[in-house]
């Protein structure tokens, strides 16, 4: 479990804090979701949580490691794998085999036993087939793919998702959520950070930020119906939440937690 | 206003030809606000870079004001300053020690006579709905709302007819994207000439009239962004209708006897039925 215990973060030469008092858990096989309107501090959250930045005060433990701790940084980070916006920066090799074999490699990992890990993490992206290409001829989607088995070649028991589906299209976004629901029933805890509200509705628990503080945390019905609360924190309710909100501003009786299309045809027919 | 004959383009790879622009014909008017929509990989970004002469065909004539704008003597820094450019993550473009010094920067490279460049900055900054004191600020203090209008404004600068938006809100959160869109559409209605390429079909819905789809370099299908948006072919170029739309198409909801398109007609569409039914 990630254990975030009562932090708060200033980056240097800064007078404000960008996060005030944060107490969270992660657990293995879970999805949370962290929204949040910009510069509310979510980034900096998902780089405390692989100790990239350490806090100023309270602390963060991944399975009881202290990220503070230099003597344990590298198990921390190997726990904790951080996928970024753009796959273009987290890529670095000729071939998808070589990109994936990197994080392992620097683990000073066995040789036989990296050849088994690229392919197992390129098995469980569903990229075993692009092993020889270059990266470079890849669709965003599938390059996040190849980041995210760079990342699991290095058996993290977390991963953070930071933005990860902002240059997606919809089939890229589609098949990286996909690919998060798969590792989550592997046992792997996924923290996602994301601007878009629909996703945030995949999540097993969803924490808003604001202002660098927890401002809510709940199940994806209870935040994301909230639609006028969002507003306050400087988001908006996903499409079909709004339309569910705004009939049942008009008197009509049907569940404020419908969460998708489908389900609100269901309730209307 | 900017017209595409029979364009085609590939990318110089040295192992492989990729044909990204096939056979493009497209006409855009003036005052139109377009939305340019694909998949990734589609030739959507390729298509942006021709407008304005960053790339140059391979086949066809790319055309502007009715002149090949790229026949000899045609002057292409012109067309720049007609046709502004906002890229992807524009702020990260951002360069100058000062916001002024940023977005007066294309009013330098423009020639523009000393004398009125203050009152362009001045006036790109109430364009882009930013307080005149921001002038004096490093832009790397900004948020990214501010940053990106920072962006957005050293491009109206120097008054340009078009402006072409590549996936414009891309890491904006919902409420500073939702203010950035209201700012372009109220440009559209201004009358500036808008082309915008998103994933977001919510977003085209909100600033677009016409959709170009692009899908294989090629160009799949153009028109009202209702017809094309609820056209049943969508997934067959590698998109997918907002949740809105299906949910319209699952329970035909419909707006003047057209397919809806926003959470508006959704809610109007579904209350006059319930009227109806009572």
């Amino acid at each position: 479990m990630i254990n975030v215990e009562n932090v708060t973060y200033m980056y240097p030469g800064q007078q404000r804090e960008v996060l005030t008092a944060i107490n969270l858990i992660i657990k293995s096989a879970e999805i949370v979701a962290v929204l949040g309107h910009n510069g509310s501090g979510k980034s900096t959250l998902a780089q405390l949580l692989n100790g990239l930045v350490v806090p100023l005060n309270g602390q963060v433990l991944v399975d009881d490691l202290n990220t503070r701790a230099e003597s344990s940084i590298w198990q921390v980070r190997s726990k904790v794998g951080l996928i970024l916006q753009n796959p273009d920066n987290q890529l670095v090799a000729h071939t998808v085999e070589d990109d994936v074999a990197f994080g392992p490699e620097n683990l000073g990992v066995a040789a036989a036993e990296i050849k088994q890990r690229v392919s197992a993490a390129l098995a469980s992206v569903e990229m075993s087939d692009y092993l020889n290409w270059p990266p470079s001829r890849l669709s965003g989607g599938q390059k996040q793919r190849v980041a995210i088995a760079g990342i699991l070649a290095m058996q993290p028991k977390y991963l953070v998702l930071d933005e990860a589906t902002a240059m997606l299209d919809p089939k890229g976004r589609k098949e990286l959520l996909n690919i998060t629901l798969k590792l989550r029933s592997e046992g792997i805890g996924v923290v996602m950070i994301t601007h878009h509200m629909s996703e945030a509705a995949l999540a097993d628990r969803v924490v808003v930020l604001y202002e660098g503080k927890i401002a809510a945390m709940g199940t994806p019905q209870e935040i994301l119906s909230d639609v006028n609360q969002l507003r306050l924190y400087g988001l908006e309710a996903p499409p079909i939440q709004q339309v569910v909100f705004k009939l049942r501003q008009a008197g009509m009786d049907i569940p404020r937690t419908i969460m998708h299309a489908s389900e609100l045809v269901e309730a209307l027919c | 206003m900017i017209e595409l004959r029979d364009v085609s383009f590939e990318y110089p790879e040295p192992d492989s030809k990729i044909m990204a622009l096939q056979h493009i014909n497209l006409a855009i008017s003036e005052g139109e606000s377009i939305g340019i929509i694909g998949s990734s990989g589609s030739g959507k970004s390729t298509l942006l870079l021709h407008l304005n002469g960053l790339l140059q065909p391979v086949g066809g004539e790319v055309r502007f004001r009715g002149r090949n704008i790229w026949e000899k003597g045609h002057n292409l820094r012109n067309l720049r300053q007609e046709i502004g450019f906002l890229f992807q993550f524009a702020e990260a473009n951002l360069f100058g020690q000062t916001v002024y010094e940023d977005i007066a920067y294309g009013l330098v490279n423009h020639n523009w006579p000393e004398k009125d460049r203050d009152a362009q900055v001045g006036r790109a900054l109430e364009l882009v709905g930013l307080d005149p004191s921001i002038k004096t600020r490093s832009p790397f203090t900004l948020s990214g709302g501010e940053k990106r209008r920072v962006a957005l404004a050293g491009i109206l600068a120097v008054n340009p007819k078009i402006l072409i938006l590549d996936e414009p809100t891309v890491g904006l959160d919902p409420v500073t994207r939702n203010n950035f869109l209201e700012l372009v559409t109220s440009f559209a209605a201004a009358g500036i000439t808008v082309i915008v390429v998103s994933h977001d079909l919510d977003e085209v819905v909100r600033i677009a009239k016409r959709v170009i789809v692009v899908a294989n370099g090629q160009l799949a299908c153009d028109g009202p962004v209702r017809e094309v948006l609820s056209n049943r072919n969508l997934s067959s170029w590698g998109l997918e209708p907002s949740e809105i739309i299906e949910l319209g198409s699952k329970l035909g909801l419909v707006c003047a006897g057209q397919p809806i398109l926003n959470v508006t007609e959704a809610v109007a569409a579904i209350l006059a039925r319930r009227w109806r039914d009572v």
